[in-house]
């Protein structure tokens, strides 16, 4: 085997003010990296590399790799764009804040917050037991603050997994990645390939995208919420279409959450878009409702004992 | 792991695209499949299309970051698109049965598994030669076995579209296995559905695709079966891949920083013929629309922090 070639920007790379220090994610669309500002903060950067379409030629310039996908590249730093007014106008405690924005390399650059903390995905991977109930009530509806804010200016993010919910060291979430939201904004026949999350993605973002709306996030929240149920991604939706082989939440989590916060879950995962929740605001207000109060003697004794 | 990939499809004279590509990668292993479906417009779609998902969306599961049985792999979830699609024939009662074909492979610690029902096939190709490619399940292959027909004829025959083998028809698919296969740095993998090879000969096949890296020559062989295309012809996708570090040093791909257990895909979704406005449009994006859209970006985030 030879060394392997990266085509990320290496360690220690000079990019304006900033210093890369190493690759936090690359593949599809972008690569991530953590780089440290002169004031020596660290941030993180996204850099508009597109795989399918782009590489980095042998200076650190990045260029479409063939005439043919020289189009196809200039309408995904479009989309980039669109990302980067979304997040930019955005100032919330749960959104990524975006700080800088820049044209270097011959494609551009988003510098956002640097977050210490963990994914939601690597929590529930540390964890042997479904996340408690509570966790995913508080974590959730916080993060639906954000989410609100976003669906307010008429973007939808439509990349929403626990890989993209960041929880930081304070336990309060952050939504990340919004490298999906073009995807309502741009062109609906665009040629990009898309890229989406089979078993987070709702069924209406495989077949008719003339359906999406708030509703299709919220599918994806329903089956992140699923995920720390059942600590695996659920089945893709498209194929829950044609044979739904999805065991119900309130069949699988019995005895694990309330009746109530199941139902929820699965009111979030309605195949049909319009028996889901139809705003953030309807599911966040269920999920801050109180679960009706269990009155076996058993259970109350229970939860006297704190069991 | 290092590959440079490239898939493609064009619609050609038909009223639908029922051909799916898509490729799958963890850090050490790679799914690519192609499907070709048939059986009514609606129905060779949904074939082709659960045909490469159920692959794909199995491998995003399992390849963390390998394989532990490659073959069995492939036998097992291309078995599976078959039964789920005749359940789906049952539930609907559907008379048109989709179906389809299907040609996959893994290529994992330098080793090529392959495994194919129908007549999409893979070639491999090493110094600018087909050193192997998969056997057709067709009609015409097994007349050209028993020594009924020759190559000559077979390339003209008029039964020389059917099948007796897929994934979704009334007979149970045999699903072909090939024998693993070792992979070098530089040698090309195509897999491609019968409309690309039936319009440019193997041969031909070979010559482009070692003059440049996939990226360059399967838009090129796509281009000339397009142009060999009458009104009969077929749907044309290829999908390929030069495996290690390329002839011009260029590269798309590199997963050496790929964490354990993530998994990138790329569905390639047809795009109807002569619906291109899109892309013309993006291309007048221009240095100044660019400086203006930075501009425009800085200044949100100026106004939000104030």
């Amino acid at each position: 085997m030879q060394e392997p070639e990266s085509h990320a920007l290496p360690e220690g790379y000079r990019l304006q003010e900033y210093r890369i220090e190493k690759v936090l994610s690359g593949g599809g669309f972008s690569y991530v990296y953590l780089a440290r500002n002169q004031r020596g903060e660290r941030v993180a950067i996204k850099e508009y590399l597109p795989i399918a379409l782009a590489w980095r030629n042998d200076g650190d310039r990045v260029e479409a790799n063939s005439p043919e996908n020289l189009a196809n590249f200039r309408l995904g730093l479009k989309c980039f764009f669109e990302e980067g007014r979304a997040l930019a106008s955005i100032n919330h405690t749960n959104i990524v804040r975006v700080v800088n924005f820049f044209r270097a390399n011959d494609t551009v650059y988003m510098v956002m917050q640097y977050e210490r903390g963990k994914s939601l995905q690597e929590y529930i991977q540390s964890h042997t037991h479904p996340a408690k109930e509570e966790f995913v009530r508080r974590l959730f509806s916080e993060m639906l603050n954000g989410l609100r804010e976003v669906h307010a200016r008429k973007l939808l993010h439509l990349d929403i997994k626990p890989a993209n919910i960041y929880i930081r060291l304070d336990g309060s979430p952050v939504l990340l990645d919004f490298g999906s939201a073009r995807q309502t904004l741009a062109n609906e026949r665009a040629n990009l390939p898309l890229s989406f999350t089979p078993g987070f993605a709702s069924p209406e973002q495989y077949a008719n995208r003339k359906l999406l709306g708030p509703w299709s996030d919220i599918y994806s929240v329903g089956a992140s919420m699923y995920a720390c149920l059942v600590r695996a991604s659920p089945p893709a939706a498209d194929l829950r279409q044609h044979h739904d082989t999805l065991p119900p939440a309130t069949q699988i989590g019995k005895g694990i959450y309330s009746d109530h916060l199941l139902q929820i879950i699965d009111w979030c995962m309605k195949l049909d878009p319009l028996q889901r929740p139809q705003s953030v605001f309807a599911l966040q207000k269920a999920l801050l409702e109180t679960p009706p109060k269990d009155k076996s003697l058993l259970a109350s004794i229970k939860r006297k004992l704190r069991l | 792991m290092k590959f440079t990939i490239h898939q493609g499809s064009r619609q050609g004279p038909r009223k639908y695209n029922q051909d799916r590509v898509a490729y799958s990668y963890s850090r050490d292993s790679m799914l690519t499949v192609l499907a070709d479906g048939m059986g009514g417009h609606s129905g060779g779609e949904f074939a082709a299309q659960l045909a490469v998902k159920t692959l794909t969306d199995a491998f995003q599961r399992m390849a963390l970051p390998i394989l532990a049985n490659p073959s069995k792999f492939l036998a097992d979830y291309i078995m599976q698109v078959h039964d789920v699609i005749e359940n789906h024939v049952a539930a609907k009662g559907l008379i048109d049965h989709p179906r389809t074909t299907i040609v996959a492979a893994i290529a994992q610690n330098d080793e090529l598994y392959v495994a194919h029902v129908g007549d999409s096939r893979l070639y491999h190709l090493r110094n600018g030669k087909v050193i192997s490619r998969t056997e057709d399940h067709s009609k015409v292959q097994l007349m050209f076995r028993r020594g009924l027909i020759n190559l000559g004829q077979m390339a003209i025959h008029p039964e020389r579209n059917k099948i007796y083998n897929c994934l979704g028809g009334d007979v149970k698919p045999k699903v072909e296995l090939s024998e693993k296969r070792g992979l070098r740095d530089g040698d090309t993998i195509l897999l491609c559905s019968d409309g690309l090879w039936s319009l440019v000969g193997d041969e031909k096949m070979a010559e482009i695709l070692s003059s440049d890296t996939v990226n360059i020559a399967i838009p090129e062989l796509l281009d000339l079966a397009e142009s060999r295309a009458d009104s009969k012809s077929d749907n044309m996708s290829a999908i390929g891949f030069n495996w290690g570090g390329t002839v011009s040093g260029k590269l798309s791909v590199s997963t050496a920083i790929m964490p354990l257990d993530s998994v990138t895909t790329i569905l390639m979704n047809p795009q109807p013929a002569g619906d291109e406005s899109a892309v013309p449009e993006a291309a007048t994006l221009t240095d100044e629309d660019i400086e203006h859209a930075i501009a425009e970006i800085q200044a949100a985030i100026n106004n939000v922090r104030k």
